[in-house]
């Protein structure tokens, strides 16, 4: 899925009515399948830009082509439903809801935004197990320890198979072990023709810097 | 699988794993619907029992002068004490009516230990329909006697099921009558004559249960013999020459009271304090020839309606139709019970709104799970379905372990909800306070669902995510 963002801004707007412009006149056109590294310092906006990307905030203007379409032409249902189809997101933390067990995360959550696909529950499961997690399909989050839960997290993406996937900080709570396993799953869905946005300061991935990426120091300017 | 089956299990899955906040939230709504139902089905078989024990008696007949709802309290429901005496004459002139079935005969004057001692007849021992519990020679193999009050063992008193329990009163004990209520100035014990217990009732979950009934000449009689002490005492031995009546004279304690004091204010006439005391016994002392009441059973309404206009216009007496008047009551106990309700729906009311603010609390801490579900891709719509839904069943949960939870509950403690307030409830009977407060508690559960709804479609979950 290629990106095309041209012009883009956006600011927000504080309580106190003050703005506060986070992206400036940025541009940036991705080809499909690319692995993008968003680099910038903390607060300089690479998560604001991903949930631009993702269809969650509408941008006060600029076009952001995914795929064919401006997402920011489009209603509220239908960049949820562009999210639900097409992108997956993994966060640093809380990717699982407290009240499904691990199985329960991978496929549930897939469902109620309306991407069925048939077995859903037995791959998810065969998922879990090649993540090292077949003993803990019925533990509950809080059961599970910080790597584990993140590598529910990447079942569901791998269940999902969004054809962009945005990784915002996605290793930053975890050990080497875990985050191997995330980087390894993110290496599979690029294979596999994936577009990636990779926000993370995390060193392991800095052999996959060479591919793609942008700053986002000064708003991207 | 159908999104709404997902959106289903997600909910109880949600309720589940908040344990013990949803499992008090429901029993809080459970416990005030117990309430309604408890309330709700007392007066209801409190209403019904006044109901049965009135049927019977169709009409009562009082002195005049008195009230027709005081006349149906005191002499059938014992609620109040009656207003005046009336002329045991009217019985057999009610007796001779065509289409009167019975006219029993009530005198009631004194208490024990607060259980009106009801003066009347076998016959309406009889009326009440129910075996009795324990009598005189049970232990020994006796049969059950056919009659337990009669004019010629006056000392015999029969009681009912909650008096027995109430008082300890055992077949065999002795006891007196009092008058008034201790503590008032005019209360006195009556000495003059002992009752003794021969009978209990078996319970008739009715006023009744609360009774004494003794033979209403057995009121005569000790309320002549309290007479003749009066005489004795309040006047001087040359006052008390002159009255030409001897306490002797009446060793049976059933000689004509009213010729008594007439012959006190004749031979007394310049005496000011004799004609006093004449007049005053004679109005209020139930003596010879005396009642409070008469109940009547008659063939059909149309003699009871003329029964009724005969006796308010003549005989000194005013006649009562027993059901209309009931009637009226229950219609004043029902304001009564509505205002009990009334408290109890606002109860319902607070434990609503004390569970919608936990649920509107709780949804904050939920923002970054629902904003999760946002960046998954799932619609707003389905998440605030998802929260109507939730608080949606924690009500009807709420109501039913209410409804079902209720009535099991009222069952088990039917035995002593019963004896403490003289009923027989039904407890599976659904009361209209029942019906109303399954029907208030889920609409304001579908108003609470749809609030908690909209103001999750209306949060802005983004920001949950843009925190990271
Ligand atoms: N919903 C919001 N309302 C107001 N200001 C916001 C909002 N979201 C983000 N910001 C501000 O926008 C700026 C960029 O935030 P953003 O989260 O995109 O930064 P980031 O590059 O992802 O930082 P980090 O590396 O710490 O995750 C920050 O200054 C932040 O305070
Ligand atoms: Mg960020």
């Amino acid at each position: 899925m290629k990106i095309d963002i041209e012009r883009l801004s956006h600011a927000f707007v504080s309580a106190d009515g003050d703005e506060k412009k986070v992206i400036k006149d940025f541009s940036l056109a991705i080809p499909s399948g690319a692995l993008v590294r968003v680099l910038g310092r903390s607060g300089t906006g690479k998560s604001t830009l991903f949930n631009i990307v993702s269809g969650m905030i509408v941008p006060n203007s600029g076009v952001v082509k995914v795929g064919d379409v401006d997402i920011t032409t489009l209603s509220e249902s239908a960049r949820d439903l562009f999210r639900s189809k097409s992108v997956g997101y993994i966060f640093q933390t809380f990717n699982l809801l407290p009240s499904l067990s691990a199985l329960e995360n991978v496929y549930v959550p897939l469902l109620l935004a309306g991407h069925e696909t048939e077995n859903m529950k037995k791959k998810a499961g065969e998922l879990l197990k090649q993540l090292g997690l077949g003993a803990h399909q019925t533990h509950f989050p809080w059961e599970l320890s910080v790597g584990q839960r993140q590598r529910v997290a990447v079942a569901r993406i791998l269940l999902q198979r969004p054809a962009l996937l945005i990784a915002d900080e996605p290793t930053a709570s975890l050990d080497k072990d875990s985050s191997q396993d995330v980087k390894n799953a993110i290496i599979e869905m690029h294979k596999q023709g994936s577009t990636i946005l990779l926000a993370s300061h995390d060193p392991i991935f800095d052999d996959m810097v060479g591919e793609f990426s942008c700053n986002m120091e000064k708003g991207g300017e | 699988m159908n999104k709404f089956t997902v959106i289903f299990s997600l909910s109880v899955r949600y309720l589940k794993n908040r344990g013990i906040a949803t499992i008090l939230s429901i029993a809080a709504i459970a416990l005030s619907l117990f309430m309604l139902i408890v309330v709700g089905s007392a007066t209801f078989s409190i209403a019904r029992a006044a109901t049965d024990s009135s049927v019977k008696y169709p009409l009562i007949v009082g002195p005049d002068g008195s009230s027709g709802v005081r006349l149906l309290l005191s002499s059938l429901l014992y609620l109040d004490s009656p207003s005046g005496l009336l002329d045991a004459g009217v019985v057999d002139k009610l007796e001779a009516e065509p289409g009167v079935i019975a006219a029993v005969p009530i005198a009631r004057a004194d208490n024990y230990m607060t259980a009106p001692i009801v003066g009347t007849t076998q016959g309406f021992i009889d009326s009440l329909g129910v075996p009795l519990l324990d009598w005189i020679g049970k232990s020994e193999e006796k049969p059950q006697p056919k009659t337990v009050l009669s004019d010629s063992s006056l000392s015999n008193a029969v009681i009912g099921f909650r008096t027995a329990n109430r008082t300890g009163l055992r077949v065999g004990d002795s006891f007196n009558g009092m008058h008034g209520m201790t503590g008032e100035a005019s209360a006195h014990k009556h000495k003059e004559m002992s009752y003794r217990v021969v009978a209990i009732l078996s319970p008739t979950n009715s006023p009744q249960d609360d009774a004494i009934f003794s033979h209403y000449k057995s009121v005569w009689l000790i309320h002549n013999r309290h007479l003749a002490n009066g005489l004795q005492k309040k006047f001087t031995k040359e006052e008390h020459a002159k009255i030409t009546y001897k306490k002797e004279d009446d060793t049976a304690g059933l000689k004509d009271a009213a010729t008594t004091l007439k012959q006190v204010r004749d031979s007394l006439e310049n005496n000011e304090k004799a004609q006093k005391f004449a007049l005053s016994k004679d109005k209020f002392m139930l003596t010879s020839g005396k009642l409070s009441a008469i109940l009547i059973q008659t063939s059909s309404p149309a003699v009871t309606g003329r029964l009724e206009r005969k006796y308010s216009s003549a005989h000194g007496t005013i006649a009562v139709d027993t059901g209309r008047t009931l009637k009226r009551l229950i219609n004043y106990m029902n304001k009564a019970e509505s205002s009990v309700s009334y408290f109890n729906y606002l109860m319902l009311l607070s434990v609503l709104m004390l569970i919608f603010v936990t649920l509107i609390m709780s949804l904050r801490e939920r923002k970054k799970e629902l904003a999760l579900l946002r960046s998954i891709g799932v619609g707003k719509k389905v998440i605030s379905m998802m929260i109507m839904s939730e608080t949606l069943m924690l009500v009807i949960f709420g109501v039913a372990v209410g409804v079902v939870a209720g009535h099991a509950m009222l069952w088990y403690i039917k035995p002593y909800l019963d004896l403490a307030l003289g009923t027989n409830i039904e407890p599976f009977m659904i009361s209209k306070m029942e019906i109303n407060g399954v029907i208030s508690t889920l609409l304001s559960g579908v108003v609470l669902s749809l609030i908690m709804s909209y103001s999750v479609y209306r949060m802005n979950l983004v920001e949950e995510i843009a925190k990271g």
